[in-house]
C-alpha cells in the first residue's frame, strides 16, 4: 500500500486510527498497530510479508542469545550470524542480478540471471534489524524480550515502506510505554498532511517535468534544458522523499511515537559535509555509527573507512553502478573538504559556498538519475555545453522555455519551501509572546493543512500510479 | 653578559697572606676589597658607559644605596639589594632572591624558586616545582607533577597523570582516566567513563554512560539515561526519564505523572510573575489542542463518511472508459497480488463525482505557471524533435525521402474506446508519436503556422496553442511508411480492382494546419506523407490528397479545438472533394439544417488535461442531410441490430458529441438514399470516417460504413455479396501509418470465402 493513496488516507487510515484509539491498554494497542501493520505489508506484498515476518523472528531470537551469551564467544557469533543473514537477505534480493550480470560481463560465464522481485521495504526494515542486533552487541540498548514488541518495531507501518531508518535506541522506550496526547494528535496529522502535500502536490508534478526532459533520449536536449530538468529533478528527490518521510514521522507521533528527523532542510547547506548532515540523516548517521567507526582497518587508515562507507551509500540506493559513481562522487567531496581543513573552508564566502554545494550535489542528482552510463555521459556533454558541438544540440530551445514559463510558480514554490521558511513561521507564530498570535497561528495551521488535505485529495482522483521514488528499496 | 658578577667574586679567598695589610686603607682589608669593587665597578661603568652613550652621558656611580625608579639608565651595576621595577634593564644578574614581575627578560636562568607570572618567556628550564601559568612555552618538559592551564601547547609527551586543560593538544594518547575539556580533539577513543563538556567534537560514539551538556551535538543517538539540561536540541526522543528544566522546548510529550518514580517535587523558584505567564500558555496550548483535534476530527471523519456513503461513479465521460469494479477474491488472485491492488483501484477510481473532482483538480494545476496569454503554446508530454528547423515552402511540395524508425502504435488515440487500459496505451502511443525522428520533410504553410508563438510545457506528444482567444489540442503527427496500408489495399485491387473503384483519402490531422511556425520541428508534413504512401499504390486505385483543399479553408471551423476528430464542416469539404472525384452528385451545404452542441469540451482534455481547454469549450455544428434515407445497424458481424431513420445517435451531448455520428465505432451501418444512380459505396474508416457519411446521402445509392478495427468479416466477401462499386477508405493519419492499417490484411484474409447474408426484415 501506498501513502499517497485515496483507500490508504480515508479507508485504512481512519480505521486504525479508531481501533488503536478504542484499544485500552498497551498490549491492545501494541496488537492493533502489529496487525494493521501486517496488513498493510502484505498488501502490497502478500507472498513477501513472510520475510518480514522470519527477519523480526530471526534478528530478535538473535538478540536474546546476545543477551544470554554476552562475553563469550557464542555472543559475537549470534551478533556475527544474525548480522550476515541480514545483510545477505538483502544482497540476495536487491543485489543478486547486478552481481550476476557483472559477473558474466567479466568473466563471459553466461549465468542465468535471477528475476527476483523486490520486496519493498527490504532495504529499510533489514538496516533496522542490523542496528538493533550491533547495539544490543554494544550494549546500548537493552533487548527486546517480548517477540510481538520488536514486530512491533520492524514493521511499524508509518516507517516500514519507505520512512526514516528508526533505530531501536529512539523507539525503545516508547515501545512499552506511551501516550498519545491531543497535541500529540494535531501535531502529528498536521506535519502528514504537510508531508503529503509534498509528494502529492509538488513532487508529482515535477516529476511530470522531468519525465518529459529525461523520459527518453536526452541527446538532442538544449544545454539549459538539462540544467533546468536536473534542477527540477534535484527539487523533485527532495519533496518526494522528505514528504514520505513527513508522513512517516507524523503517522509515528499519532501514535505516540517520536522519530528522529531525516531531513533539515538540506538545501540550506554551506558545504557537502553539512548537506549530508542534512539529507537523509538517519542513513548517514547510520553508517557513520555502524560502519565509519569499525576499526576494521587500522587507525590510522582513516580514508579507507571513508571510502567504504560512501561506498555503501551509493550501493544502498540500487543495484546500478551510477548508484555506486554517486556515492563515491560525495564521498571524494567529502575528503576534498576534510583535506582542506574546515578553518580554511570557513574562510570562502558564503555566496561562493552556497554555490559550490549546490553545483555539487545538482550535478551529483544527475548522476543519481541516470542508470544507463551512456545517457549518463550524454548528460555531462549535455551540461558542460561540450553537446553543442558533438551532437549540435542547441543552447536553448522553446521547450525549456514553454515548460518553465507554464511551471513558474510551481518551480519557484519548491525552491522557496526547500529553504527553512515553514519553521521560521512557525517558530513566528508559536513563540510569540501574544497570545493572540499563538491561537491565530494554531488554528491558520489548521485550517491550511485542511485546505492542503483537500487539494491532495482532489489531485489524487486523478492518480494513475503514484511510485515513490525510493519504492525500489 | 655571562653571569659574573662584574668581576667581584665574592666566593672566591681573597689572595692575601694571613696577617698582612693591605696597601692602602690601612688594617682593613674588607675595605680593600670594598674600594677596588668600587673602583672596578667605576671603571666597568665608564667605559661601558662611554662605548655605548658615545661619551655623551656624564656617568654616575651606583651603589648600594641608590634606589631607581622607573625610565632610568639601564646600564647600571646592579647589587644584591637591588630592587627593580617594571622595565628594568635586563642584562643584570639575577639571584634566588629575584622577584620578577610581567614582561620580564626570558634569557635569565630559571632557579627551582622562581615565581613566574603571566607573559614569561618561554625558553626557560623548567623543574619540577615549576608552576605554569597560561600561555607558556610548549617546549619543555613536562613531568607527572606538572598542572597545565589553558591554552598549552600541544606538543608534549602525556602520561596517565597528565590532566587536559581546553585547547589541549589532539594528537595525545588518551586513556580511561583523561579527563577531557571542551574543544578536545575529536579522534580519539571515548570509553565508557568519559566525561564531556560543551563544544566536544560531535562525531564520537555515545554510550549510555555519555552525560552531556548543553549544546551539544544533536545528531547522537539519545537513550534512557541521557539527561539534558536548558536549551538542548528540541529534536529529541523524549522519555519517562527525561527530567526537564525551564525554558525548555514547549514541543515535547510528557509522560504521565503516575509512571514516574515520584521525586520529591523541587519548590518552585520561578518569579511569580512569570510563572504565571507560563502557566496560562501552558493552558491555551492545552485548549487549542482540543480545538485543532475537534476541527481535525470532524472534517476528516465527515469527509471519510461522505466517500462511504455517496454513490460511487461508475463511468466517466471524460475518459470514456467504465470504472473499475470490485475483484473477486480467490487465492491465486491474492497470492499475485492483484486482488488487494483491485480492491484499492476500485476504490480510487469509482470516487464520487469522479469527474467534477478530476476538472477541479486541473484547474488547480493551473496556478502552477503564468497566465497563457494570446499565442502562448502548451507542450503535453515527451516530446522530441521530428527533424531539423525548416523553410517553410509551397503546399504540394515535392515529397523528401522519409524514413522513420518505427511504425506508430498511436491510432489507437483517433478511436474513443471503452477501455480501461486507454490512458496507459494512449501516453505510451503518444509519446512514440512525439518521439520518432524524421529527416528533411517539408512542412505545408499557412497563416497560423506563420506566427511566433511562447510555449509552454505539460504531458504527452500534444500540444494546446492559444489562436484569436481561444485554446486548441494538437497531436502531433511523427510520420510513417504506410506500407502495410499500401500493401493492404493493393492486395484488395488485385483481387477485385477491376470490378470496384478503390479510393485512399486519408484524413489529415489538425496539426497540419494550426501548429505554430516555430514548432515546425515537432511534427511532420502529412501532405508529403500522404502523397508518398500514394505513389505506393497501385495505377489502379484512386488516390486523393485533401490536404490543399483543407488548407483553403482553415479560417472556418473544419476541426474541433478540443477533440482530436474534425469538425463536420471539415469532413464536409473531404467529402465534397471525393463526391467531385468520383463523378457524382453532391447537394451544396446549403441543403442541409445545420445543428449545434453547445459546451463541447472532447477528448484532447481528457489527454493533455489541460485546464484551459475545459474552460474554453466549442460548438459541435453538425449537418443534418435534406434528402431522405434509412439506416439499418449491424453488429461487427453484420448481425442486424435495428433499423433507424438517421445516422445520428441522439443521446450524444457534452464530451461525448462526436459519437453523435453513428452512435461511436462499433456498428455496420447500412443507408439507403433516395439516389438512383446504381453506385453502392462502402467507407472503410476510423472515427474521422463517420462524419463523412451523411453528406453522402445525396450521392451514392446504398452506403455501407465498416470501421477497419472492428469488422469481423472478410472484406471482399462483403463486397462481392453486397455488389459494391466504390470501396473508400477513409481514416486520420495516424491509422494511416499506424498499427490499425496492418489490420486490412486480415480483412482481406479473415473468413475467406464466407458468404455474407443480410438479416434486415
Amino acid at each position: 500500500m501506498v501513502f499517497a493513496d485515496l483507500f490508504f488516507i480515508y479507508v485504512f487510515l481512519p480505521l486504525c486510527l479508531l481501533c488503536y484509539l478504542l484499544a485500552r491498554s498497551l498490549p491492545a494497542k501494541n496488537g492493533v498497530l502489529i496487525a494493521f501493520s501486517v496488513i498493510f505489508y502484505a498488501w502490497g506484498e502478500p507472498l513477501w510479508v513472510c520475510l518480514l515476518l522470519f527477519s523480526s523472528f530471526l534478528n530478535w531470537f538473535m538478540g536474546l542469545v546476545i543477551e544470554k551469551h554476552r562475553d563469550t564467544g557464542a555472543g559475537k557469533a549470534a551478533v556475527a550470524t544474525g548480522v550476515t543473514i541480514d545483510i545477505l537477505l538483502l544482497v540476495v534480493f536487491k543485489y543478486s542480478a547486478f552481481l550476476v550480470e557483472n559477473l558474466n560481463a567479466l568473466t563471459h560465464l553466461g549465468l542465468p540471471v535471477p528475476q527476483i522481485r523486490l520486496p519493498i521495504g527490504i532495504s529499510f526494515f533489514t538496516f533496522q534489524a542490523i542496528s538493533y542486533l550491533l547495539d544490543c552487541y554494544w550494549e546500548n540498548v537493552q533487548v527486546q524480550k517480548r517477540y510481538t514488541r520488536f514486530l512491533l518495531y520492524l514493521s511499524l507501518f508509518p516507517q516500514l515502506i519507505a520512512g526514516p531508518i528508526v533505530r531501536y535506541s529512539v523507539v525503545e522506550e516508547e515501545i512499552s510505554n506511551r501516550s498519545v496526547t491531543a497535541t500529540d494528535l494535531c501535531e502529528g496529522a498536521l506535519r502528514a498532511i504537510v508531508g503529503l502535500a509534498k509528494k502529492v502536490i509538488i513532487a508529482n508534478n515535477l516529476w511530470a517535468i522531468v519525465d518529459t526532459f529525461f523520459g527518453t533520449d536526452i541527446t538532442g536536449l538544449s544545454v539549459l534544458g538539462t540544467w533546468y530538468t536536473v534542477i527540477v529533478y534535484s527539487l523533485y528527490v527532495y519533496f518526494d522523499f522528505s514528504g514520505y518521510s513527513d508522513i512517516a514521522i507524523g503517522l509515528g507521533r499519532m501514535f505516540g511515537f517520536h522519530f528522529d528527523e531525516n531531513f533539515r532542510h538540506p538545501f540550506a547547506c554551506k558545504t557537502i559535509a553539512e548537506f549530508w548532515q542534512r539529507w537523509h540523516i538517519s542513513l548517514g548517521s547510520f553508517f557513520r555509527d555502524y560502519l565509519l567507526y569499525v576499526p576494521i582497518f587500522g587507525q590510522n587508515r582513516k580514508y579507507v573507512s571513508l571510502f567504504l562507507v560512501w561506498f555503501s551509500t551509493g550501493v544502498w540506493h540500487g543495484a546500478a553502478w551510477n548508484y555506486i559513481i554517486w556515492g563515491l562522487y560525495f564521498g571524494f567531496f567529502i575528503f576534498f573538504e576534510q583535506k582542506l581543513g574546515k578553518k580554511r573552508i570557513k574562510n570562502w564566502p558564503l555566496w561562493w559556498k552556497h554555490i559550490y554545494s549546490k553545483l555539487v550535489i545538482i550535478i551529483g542528482f544527475g548522476i543519481f538519475y541516470f542508470e544507463d552510463l551512456g545517457q549518463l555521459g550524454q548528460f555531462f556533454l549535455n551540461i558542460s555545453g561540450a553537446s553543442m558541438l558533438i551532437n549540435s544540440a542547441p543552447f536553448f530551445d522553446p521547450i525549456t522555455w514553454a515548460s518553465f514559463l507554464n511551471n513558474l510558480f510551481l518551480v519557484s514554490g519548491a525552491i522557496v519551501f526547500s529553504l527553512p521558511v515553514l519553521p521560521k513561521i512557525k517558530a513566528f507564530f508559536l513563540e510569540s509572546k501574544s497570545d493572540g498570535l499563538y491561537a491565530a497561528g494554531r488554528i491558520g495551521a489548521v485550517l491550511g493543512c485542511l485546505g492542503l488535505l483537500a487539494i491532495v485529495s482532489i489531485l489524487l482522483v486523478d492518480s494513475t500510479n503514484n511510485v515513490f521514488l525510493y519504492w525500489r528499496f | 653578559m655571562d653571569g659574573r658578577y662584574h668581576g667581584m667574586d665574592y666566593r672566591k679567598k681573597p689572595r692575601h697572606a694571613a696577617g698582612s695589610q693591605p696597601p692602602e686603607t690601612g688594617g682593613d682589608w674588607q675595605a680593600h676589597y670594598e674600594q677596588q669593587a668600587r673602583a672596578v665597578v667605576r671603571r666597568e661603568w665608564e667605559s661601558r658607559a662611554a662605548a655605548k652613550l658615545g661619551g655623551a652621558e656624564p656617568p654616575k656611580p651606583y651603589t648600594s644605596q641608590t634606589r631607581y625608579t622607573a625610565g632610568e639608565e639601564p646600564l647600571r651595576p646592579s647589587t644584591l639589594q637591588t630592587r627593580y621595577t617594571a622595565e628594568e634593564e635586563p642584562l643584570r644578574p639575577y639571584t634566588s632572591q629575584t622577584r620578577y614581575t610581567a614582561e620580564e627578560e626570558p634569557l635569565r636562568p630559571y632557579t627551582s624558586q622562581t615565581r613566574y607570572t603571566a607573559g614569561e618567556e618561554t625558553l626557560r628550564p623548567y623543574t619540577s616545582q615549576t608552576r605554569y601559568t597560561s600561555e607558556e612555552e610548549p617546549l619543555r618538559p613536562y613531568t607527572s607533577q606538572t598542572r597545565y592551564t589553558a591554552g598549552e601547547e600541544t606538543l608534549r609527551p602525556y602520561t596517565s597523570q597528565t590532566r587536559h586543560t581546553a585547547e589541549g593538544e589532539p594528537l595525545k594518547p588518551y586513556t580511561s582516566q583523561t579527563r577531557y575539556t571542551a574543544e578536545g580533539e575529536p579522534l580519539r577513543p571515548y570509553t565508557s567513563q568519559t566525561r564531556y563538556t560543551a563544544e566536544e567534537e560531535p562525531l564520537r560514539p555515545y554510550t549510555s554512560q555519555t552525560r552531556y551538556t548543553a549544546e551539544e551535538e544533536p545528531l547522537r543517538p539519545y537513550t534512557s539515561q541521557t539527561r539534558y539540561t536548558a536549551e538542548e536540541e528540541p529534536l529529541r526522543p523524549y522519555t519517562s526519564q527525561t527530567r526537564y528544566t525551564a525554558g525548555e522546548e514547549t514541543l515535547r510529550p510528557y509522560a504521565p505523572q503516575a509512571q514516574q518514580p515520584a521525586d520529591p517535587p523541587a519548590p518552585d523558584e520561578r518569579p511569580r510573575a512569570r510563572r504565571k505567564k507560563m502557566d496560562k500558555r501552558d493552558l491555551l496550548e492545552k485548549r487549542l489542542s482540543l480545538v485543532v483535534l475537534f476541527i481535525l476530527t470532524f472534517s476528516f471523519g465527515l469527509t471519510t463518511l461522505l466517500m462511504v456513503i455517496l454513490p460511487r461513479s461508475t463511468v466517466s465521460k471524460i475518459e470514456k472508459r467504465e470504472l473499475a469494479v470490485l475483484p473477486q477474491f480467490s487465492l491465486e488472485s491474492y497470492f499475485s497480488g492483484e486482488f488487494t491492488a483491485g480492491v484499492a483501484n476500485f476504490y480510487d477510481d469509482t470516487v464520487p463525482m469522479r469527474d467534477s473532482l478530476k476538472n477541479l483538480g486541473n484547474n488547480f494545476k493551473a496556478v502552477f505557471g503564468l497566465p497563457k496569454s494570446e499565442d502562448s503554446v502548451e507542450f503535453v508530454g515527451t516530446v522530441n524533435k521530428v527533424g531539423q528547423k525548416k523553410e517553410p515552402s509551397q503546399p504540394d511540395a515535392p515529397s523528401a525521402p522519409i524514413s522513420s524508425q518505427q511504425e506508430s502504435s498511436a491510432s489507437s488515440v483517433s478511436q474513443a474506446e471503452p477501455d480501461v487500459q486507454q490512458t496507459q496505451a494512449l501516453a505510451k502511443a503518444l509519446a512514440g508519436a512525439a518521439g520518432r525522428r524524421m529527416d528533411g520533410v517539408e512542412p505545408s504553410v499557412n497563416k497560423f503556422t506563420e506566427q511566433e508563438a511562447e510555449g509552454n510545457m505539460t504531458e504527452n506528444g500534444l500540444i494546446v496553442i492559444k489562436q484569436d482567444g481561444h485554446f486548441r489540442g494538437l497531436e502531433l503527427f511523427g510520420g510513417g511508411s504506410g506500407d502495410n496500408y499500401a500493401q493492404s489495399l493493393n492486395s484488395l485491387y488485385d483481387q477485385v480492382g477491376d470490378r470496384v473503384s478503390i479510393w485512399s483519402m486519408p484524413a489529415p490531422l489538425a496539426c497540419e494546419f494550426y501548429l505554430p511556425s516555430n514548432f515546425q520541428e515537432y511534427s511532420t508534413s502529412q501532405s508529403d506523407c500522404f502523397d508518398k504512401v500514394h505513389s505506393k499504390l497501385n495505377k489502379g486505385i484512386h488516390a486523393i490528397n485533401i490536404c490543399p483543399v483543407l488548407s483553403k479553408h482553415v479560417d472556418e471551423p473544419i476541426y474541433c479545438r478540443t477533440d482530436h476528430h474534425w469538425q463536420p464542416l471539415g469532413a464536409y469539404y473531404a467529402a465534397k472533394t471525393f463526391a467531385e472525384a468520383a463523378d457524382v452528385p453532391f447537394p451544396d451545404i446549403n441543403t442541409y439544417t445545420p445543428g449545434k452542441m453547445e459546451g463541447f469540451v472532447g477528448s484532447m482534455y481528457a489527454y493533455t488535461g489541460s485546464s484551459d481547454l475545459l474552460n474554453d469549450p466549442e460548438d459541435f455544428v453538425y449537418y443534418t442531410p435534406g434528402a431522405e434515407y434509412t439506416s439499418a445497424y449491424y453488429d461487427t458481424s453484420y448481425e442486424f441490430q435495428w433499423d433507424d431513420d438517421n445516422l445520428f445517435a441522439e443521446g450524444a451531448s457534452g464530451s461525448d458529441a462526436y459519437s453523435y455520428y453513428l452512435g461511436g465505432d462499433n456498428y455496420i451501418v447500412k443507408t439507403d438514399t433516395q439516389v438512383e444512380n446504381g453506385r453502392r459505396l462502402l467507407i472503410v474508416k476510423d472515427s474521422y470516417g463517420n462524419a463523412t457519411v451523411p453528406f453522402f446521402t445525396g450521392s451514392f445509392e446504398q452506403i455501407y460504413v465498416v470501421d477497419m478495427r472492428y469488422l469481423q468479416r472478410n472484406l471482399i466477401s462483403f463486397i462481392n455479396d453486397m455488389e459494391i462499386t466504390d470501396v473508400l477508405f477513409t481514416m486520420s493519419a495516424y491509422s494511416l501509418v499506424g498499427s490499425q492499417a496492418d489490420n486490412l490484411e486480415n480483412l482481406l484474409t479473415q473468413n475467406a470465402g464466407e458468404t455474407i447474408v443480410d438479416k434486415q426484415p
